[in-house]
């Protein structure tokens, strides 16, 4: 055998492992990641209304429990393509419940105090957020055409974050409402 | 939270969601399994053509042989860092999951002392996906 085949070979074993390592096992890394990320919020939200900030009967906390719920279990199906496919089937559509879900939580958060409606726009907007960055992140193709963004978003502010999430309403709210959705039918 | 009774129109909006959702997953699990498993058919066939080359020439014990002999130092002490790496992931991964294994159980109940229509996410023991909701 000469050299080159020996080389050959070698390099393809090693695009094997990397296909392993990109489709299988970075993709279960990333799972986990957002999963982890939501439990904790969960969890901060959890001791929040422990905390007497807001109610545990309170129906926005439902909603977000139950949207965040359905996000860690159906999370290994929120993918780019999903989401993408997701869209464009439901857009047109009426929306369930005649408004989408961003507005119905809107109406839900108006029954609370200023304080509390801050403390759960800050928990929408971290919700909302993740799994964003799982959409995006879960996807190798995708991450590797958006590196760069990736260093950054690690440094990204409050505010710019809450500027993303608003411009990636519509989708998001799609999402959303499927996690909701899935999510109320665990409880 | 208290469900309240939907209406008709509500039930089918929400089938039709739920319909497009599936749909939607199902399109997307095949494009996705076409992607993995046709770079990794690409990757054998390749590899195949590879060993092929030499059938006629060679038999498998001298390709083994010479293919051993063209291995620099370098190379295996590469493969042996990089795999060395994964099992070290899978093992931190494993520990994990034994630890939430062991905690989540009394998590669950202490938080349903304090709300008991605590709502639940689902997943198994060990924090994975369960059999029955993979596509």
């Amino acid at each position: 055998m000469n050299p080159e085949t020996a080389n050959f070979i070698i390099s393809l074993a090693a695009i094997f492992f990397i296909c392993v390592l990109v489709f299988w096992l970075y993709r279960d890394y990333e799972l986990d990641v957002f999963r982890q990320k939501m439990f904790k919020l969960r969890d901060k939200l959890f001791d929040e209304a422990r905390a007497g900030n807001i109610s545990f009967d309170d129906d926005v906390y439902g909603i977000l429990r139950s949207t965040m719920n359905g996000s860690i279990r159906y999370a290994h199906r929120m993918n780019f393509l999903y989401v993408v496919g997701l869209y464009i089937a439901l857009k047109g559509r009426p929306p369930l419940e005649d408004n989408s879900f961003s507005e119905r939580l809107k109406k839900k958060k108006s029954q609370l105090s200023d304080e509390q409606r801050k403390l759960i726009d800050k928990y929408q907007m971290k919700m909302e957020f993740y799994m964003l960055e799982h959409v995006l992140f879960s996807s190798p193709i995708i991450l590797f055409l958006v590196l760069v963004p990736l260093a950054i978003t690690v440094h990204l502010t409050t505010r710019v974050k809450q500027k993303v999430v608003k411009l990636f309403r519509a989708p998001l709210n799609e999402l959303d409402e499927i996690a909701y959705t899935e999510g109320l039918r665990l409880s | 939270m208290g469900k309240k009774s939907k209406s008709k129109t509500e039930l089918e909006a929400e089938l039709r969601a739920i319909r497009a959702s599936r749909t939607t997953e199902a399109v997307t699990a095949i494009a996705t399994t076409l992607i993995r498993w046709g770079a990794i058919v690409l990757i054998a066939r390749y590899g195949y053509l590879a060993i092929d080359s030499l059938s006629g020439k060679a038999t498998l014990a001298d390709i083994g042989i010479s293919f051993l002999s063209e291995v620099k130092v370098s190379v295996i002490l590469s493969w042996v860092a990089g795999g060395g790496g994964v099992i070290y992931g899978l093992r931190q991964r494993k520990l994990r999951k034994d630890t939430v294994q062991s905690l989540q159980g009394r998590i669950q109940q202490f938080e349903k002392e304090l709300d008991p229509r605590r709502s639940t996410s689902s997943l198994t023991e060990r924090g994975d996906t369960r059999e029955e909701d993979k596509v």
